[in-house]
């Protein structure tokens, strides 16, 4: 049994809400707007907003990843709020359980039935907090939820409402006590980004705006969870030439065969990588696929997924790094 | 073999070709082989130290040492020239009198020690710059420099054509080097495969050796051989073309003027030689004959000579049946390279090696031994057969002016002529009507007692000044001058003219003649059709007696044929009334069949000229139809955006800027930050496009006149920071037209 489960409204619902059809106008206006929106919180961050947006319209789930404190959770969340639409956030600690995150079934002794009652999960924003904290088996939890968009609890599938996205933050895993996120979980992210220090003008401004009331709570909403799902539908839309696939093709290709990689990326992140060029180009107004696109995204896609070998691990080489080296060596396609 | 046994074998070897380059400028070359010594001592220290590890500046200074001792000790074995003194002010003298000799002798010189000494020293020196370069610095590209400069010493201290071979000397020493370093890149780079892999597929040294055959010799021979088509490189060294055939290049000719009046002033007169000719008639003997008229005067012009004793055919004269003259002269105190002949001579029985210049029919010692050849004409006898150019006046009214084969140095009035002297021409031939009667009245205005004075001590000066001093101010002169500016003037009016400088007939004495060293004179030759070279004589008749019964302006045939002298030259001619018609259609054959290889010549030459300019033109060509294809409007839209797109890349490359790699969008913004922002943006636009004909879903836009516009603005921001010989540059050799051949280097 499937039923689908309105986390707006905390009943079931068995009729789908029209989606409005919208244009890529639509999509540069509202997302221009849910971008002034999250900037009034977090000052000097538009290449993450704008990655954190791109991934909600592809339909995909971010990962963010710094030293506590620089606005992780701030993000997930003015993006939450930006949005008018159900936002969940687990802390997700040692002692969580995976129930708390997908729900479960208690006996009501009025109706004599059992009763679901949700977890975090049911919501169109799930912000998980340092989600590296939580062991391994509360981890694999969100694994269903995020990859099938749905929850099974007790034989029961739950199917989650679109937009549904989760953004995890997580510190750097040299820190204590925390467990490392498995790889098939890191690879259900489609992005990972890192927030890194603000700049010295934007933490002064920072001073002033969050020196005194809770920027976060004066955040008003600016637009909907139907209207995200118009612009997820129009960004599908989005042309990608064949040259652009096969040069796509060839920079996940490329990390499967580097030296410096001991584990290349997967076919989902081909996947992921097209879906969120399409919102990277959607988001720029144009429609159609640029090199450029896949060229500018292929670090943020790739570098969480893939392992760097002995010798590249020996040479200081990072992730991020050695992803970047492959795109400059992949040819890029002249014609169409 | 190591890679720098190799190289430093390559040095001596270029070293030694280029010490031959050295040779023609002494008679005795026996140092050279001291030099050879020098150089491969100091290749066997360069391969010692650097087998022994040693470093290139430890190396550079050893051979500096080894110089340096090397100079000295030669130094020290020759004869002192202050004895008492020190070995280095010894050294010291021994080239001070080397440069001091070198200033007073002209090549080929007889070498004092000191020169030996200097000419070793110097070879051994550039030995060890080369070394440097080659070895030393690894730059064997460069090692064409030291030995170019031992090509330059005769080529500058020559004064004349080096020949071919010192070129083909130094050219084979630098392939010698280019192989050497060509086979150590191979080492180099297959040094680090196993022997099985060197076996399966061999080495890469057949291909240096073969890159040598194919590419390095056949641009050796293609350069001798355009240089052959030019007429800059002579190459009578090598026994091409007509030259003397007896190695060396061309051989340097004394200016008879310079005799001439030495020996009219000289105090004593002095009889120099003797001749006895048929019928015993007075004959004027000829030297020289100068062609070429320049800022500076008559002069030599150089032309390959030909081997006697016959000569070839008379420059210009159609009869060809004319009854020879013989003549017997014995020079007995008269020392020149040429020799004294009547014009115009056709055999000679004469001892010495002499040459022929067949245009002038002047014959001149081809001895190689500067002293020897300036004392060839002495103590001679020899016979001489000849014809006479003797055209009666109305014969020579009847002909026209000929067209001799050197006209282009025989017709030549330099640009920088003062025009008066050009208007005084034409003022005295203004009467004149034909070629003879304007030759006519420049003789007489030169004759007449009226207008000039003879005398041997004018007024001195050079070039222009002289004449214009002679012509319009003290009007004084002796025959130079009067045949300087008769044979000037004839050329002013349109006749072939040169300068003869020789001997006026000498006095009678019994059975022979006898001529003085007094008698030396200048007379100006003019061509006529028919005839070829015909004496004039506009010296006053005090010191020439009558003048040519053709020279004199007739009224009538009849009347010049009763005026001439009773002289036997009229009956010498056995036909003096053949058809002159008949003469016309010969003379037009005639400079063909005198010297078939000259308009061939021309021709290769022009056809040089024509293929040199097509290659030339060939980049801009192709460049420019590249770019009216790109805007052909009949394209589909992408094309002609990808059009546009390659001419902006083009024309990047065009004036030296690198076309980044990228996307359209970052090569858009790279390239736009070198232009103003106008054209920045139409740069960031045409990306747009570029990028949305390539990768959208359909690109239709309407882009007719905005794309050219676009692009012509972008290419116009491009071209103004260009100073402008790049412009020039971008224009004549588009780089972007080599781009494949660049592409193909950097992948090589």
């Amino acid at each position: 049994m499937t039923l689908s489960y309105d986390a707006t409204t905390g009943t079931d619902r068995a009729e789908q809400r029209d989606v409005p059809p919208l244009s890529l106008d639509d999509v540069v206006r509202v997302s221009g707007q849910v971008r002034t929106a999250i900037e009034q919180v977090i000052e000097g961050k538009r290449a993450s907003i704008d990655l954190a947006l791109a991934v909600l319209l592809a339909e995909g789930h971010l990962l963010v990843e710094d030293v506590p404190g620089v606005g992780k959770t701030m993000l997930a969340k003015a993006l939450g709020r930006s949005i008018d639409c159900a936002v969940r956030r687990i802390q997700f600690t040692p002692d969580l359980l995976p129930s708390d995150i997908t729900g479960v079934s208690i006996f009501n002794a009025e109706t004599r039935e059992f009763e679901f009652k949700p977890g975090g999960v049911f919501a169109n924003i799930v912000v998980g907090d340092e989600i590296n904290r939580a062991s391994p088996k509360t981890q694999s939890a969100l694994l269903e939820s995020m990859e099938e968009r749905q929850v099974s609890v007790d034989g029961t599938t739950y199917a989650l409402t679109p937009p549904f996205m989760v953004v995890a933050t997580q510190n750097p895993i040299e820190m204590e006590g925390t467990y490392p996120l498995p790889e098939a979980q890191r690879d259900r992210f489609m992005a990972r980004i890192e927030m890194g220090y603000p700049t010295p003008t934007s933490e002064l401004d920072m001073l002033d705006t969050h020196g005194s009331a809770d920027p976060l709570a004066e955040l008003p909403p600016v637009t909907d969870g139907v209207v995200v799902s118009g612009l997820i539908e129009a960004v599908k839309a989005v042309y990608v030439a064949p040259a652009v696939k096969q040069y796509l093709v060839g920079i996940v290709n490329a990390t499967r065969n580097s030296r410096d990689l001991r584990l290349g990326a997967s076919p989902r992140a081909t996947l992921q990588l097209l879906r969120i060029s399409r919102a990277w180009a959607a988001l720029a107004g144009r429609d159609y696929v640029s090199p450029d696109d896949v060229a500018e995204l292929a670090v943020q896609v790739l570098a969480h997924r893939v392992i760097p070998s002995a010798e590249a691990q020996l040479a200081r080489r990072t992730a991020p790094d050695i992803i970047a080296h492959l795109v400059r060596a992949v040819p890029l396609p002249d014609r169409r | 073999m190591k890679d720098t046994d190799r190289s430093a074998l390559a040095v001596a070897i270029a070293m030694v070709l280029a010490s031959f380059v050295l040779h023609p400028l002494t008679q005795d070359s026996s140092y050279l082989g001291l030099s050879w010594v020098l150089i491969v001592l100091l290749g066997v220290v360069s391969v010692v130290l650097r087998r022994l590890h040693a470093n290139s500046a430890v190396v550079f200074g050893a051979q500096l040492g080894v110089w340096a001792v090397a100079t000295l000790v030669i130094a020290a074995q020759l004869p002192a020239v202050r004895s008492e003194t020190g070995l280095f002010d010894h050294v010291g003298a021994l080239f001070g009198s080397a440069v001091g000799h070198m200033q007073t002798q002209s090549a080929p010189m007889t070498p004092n020690d000191g020169v030996k000494l200097l000419f070793v020293s110097c070879l051994a020196l550039i030995a060890v710059l080369t070394d440097l370069l080659v070895l030393g610095l690894r730059r064997p590209a460069l090692g064409l420099a030291p030995t170019a400069t031992v090509f330059l010493i005769p080529a500058l201290g020559l004064g004349q054509d080096t020949g071919i071979g010192p070129f083909l000397l130094i050219g084979f020493g630098y392939l010698a080097v280019l192989i050497a370093e060509g086979l150590n890149a191979n080492a180099r780079w297959t040094r680090g495969l196993s022997r099985d892999s060197a076996d399966e597929h061999g080495t890469a040294d057949p291909v240096v050796w073969r890159a040598a055959a194919y590419i390095g010799l056949p641009a050796l021979v293609l350069v001798t051989v355009l240089g052959m088509l030019l007429p800059t490189i002579s190459l009578g060294g090598f026994g091409f073309g007509n030259g003397p055939g007896n190695g060396g290049g061309p051989i340097q000719l004394a200016d008879p003027t310079l005799d001439l009046k030495r020996n009219l002033t000289e105090p004593r007169n002095r009889p120099v030689l003797e001749y006895r000719t048929d019928n015993n008639d007075p004959l004027y003997l000829r030297l020289a004959s100068l062609p070429a008229f320049s800022r500076a005067g008559w002069t030599n012009a150089q032309t390959p000579l030909q081997q006697g004793p016959d000569f070839p055919a008379v420059p210009g004269m159609a009869d060809t049946d004319t009854r020879q003259r013989s003549t017997r002269i014995t020079v007995t105190d008269f020392a020149s390279e040429y020799l004294p002949m009547p014009y115009a001579p056709r055999s000679v029985d004469v001892q010495g090696s002499w040459g022929i210049d067949p245009n002038s029919l002047v014959m001149v010692s081809s001895n190689r031994n500067p002293r020897a050849r300036a004392d060839a004409s002495n103590g001679l006898t020899y016979t001489v057969q000849s014809v006479d150019i003797d055209p009666t006046a109305a014969d020579l009214a009847a002909s026209g002016v000929g067209t001799p084969v050197d006209s282009e140095t025989t017709l030549a009035v330099p640009s920088d002529l003062p025009p008066r002297i050009t208007e005084l021409a034409k003022r005295i031939t203004a009467s004149g009507d034909t070629a003879s009667a304007k030759a006519a009245l420049l003789q007489a205005y030169f004759r007449s007692t009226k207008n000039f004075t003879y005398s041997t001590a004018p007024q001195p000066g050079s070039g222009y000044q002289a004449l214009t001093n002679f012509l319009f101010e003290d009007k004084k002169g002796y025959c130079e001058q009067f045949a300087a500016s008769m044979a000037l003037m004839a050329r002013i009016v349109g006749i072939p003219s040169r300068v003869a400088v020789g001997f006026l007939p000498g006095e009678r004495d019994g059975d022979h003649w006898t001529v003085s060293v007094k008698d030396m004179h200048a007379w100006p030759e003019l061509y006529f059709s028919g005839y070829g070279w015909v004496r004039y004589e506009p010296t006053p008749s005090s010191v020439t007696g009558t003048a040519p019964a053709w020279s004199v302006r007739g009224t009538t045939p009849s009347q010049s044929e009763s005026d001439s002298e009773p002289s036997t030259r009229a009956t010498t001619r056995s036909q003096p009334s053949a058809p002159a018609s008949n003469r016309a259609n010969e003379q037009q054959t005639a400079p063909v069949t005198q010297a078939p290889t000259h308009p061939l010549r021309n021709v290769l030459i022009g056809l040089a000229v024509l293929v040199g300019l097509a290659v030339l033109a060939a980049p801009a060509s192709i460049r420019i139809r590249r770019r009216g294809h790109r805007f052909d409007r009949d394209r589909e839209p992408s094309e002609q955006v990808e059009g546009a797109w390659s001419e902006v890349r083009d024309t990047v490359i065009d004036y030296g800027g690198s076309w980044p790699s990228g996307s359209p969008r970052t090569i858009g913004a790279q390239v736009g930050d070198r232009l103003e922002p106008s054209e920045s943006e139409a740069m960031g636009r045409l990306a747009v496009l570029v990028e949305r004909s390539r990768y959208a879903q359909t690109f239709d836009d309407d882009l007719d006149r905005e794309l050219s516009a676009m692009t012509s603005e972008i290419r116009r921001g491009l071209a103004e920071p260009q100073p402008w010989h790049r412009r020039m540059a971008a224009l004549l050799v588009p780089r972007s037209v080599f781009r494949g051949l660049l592409r193909f280097r950097r992948r090589t």
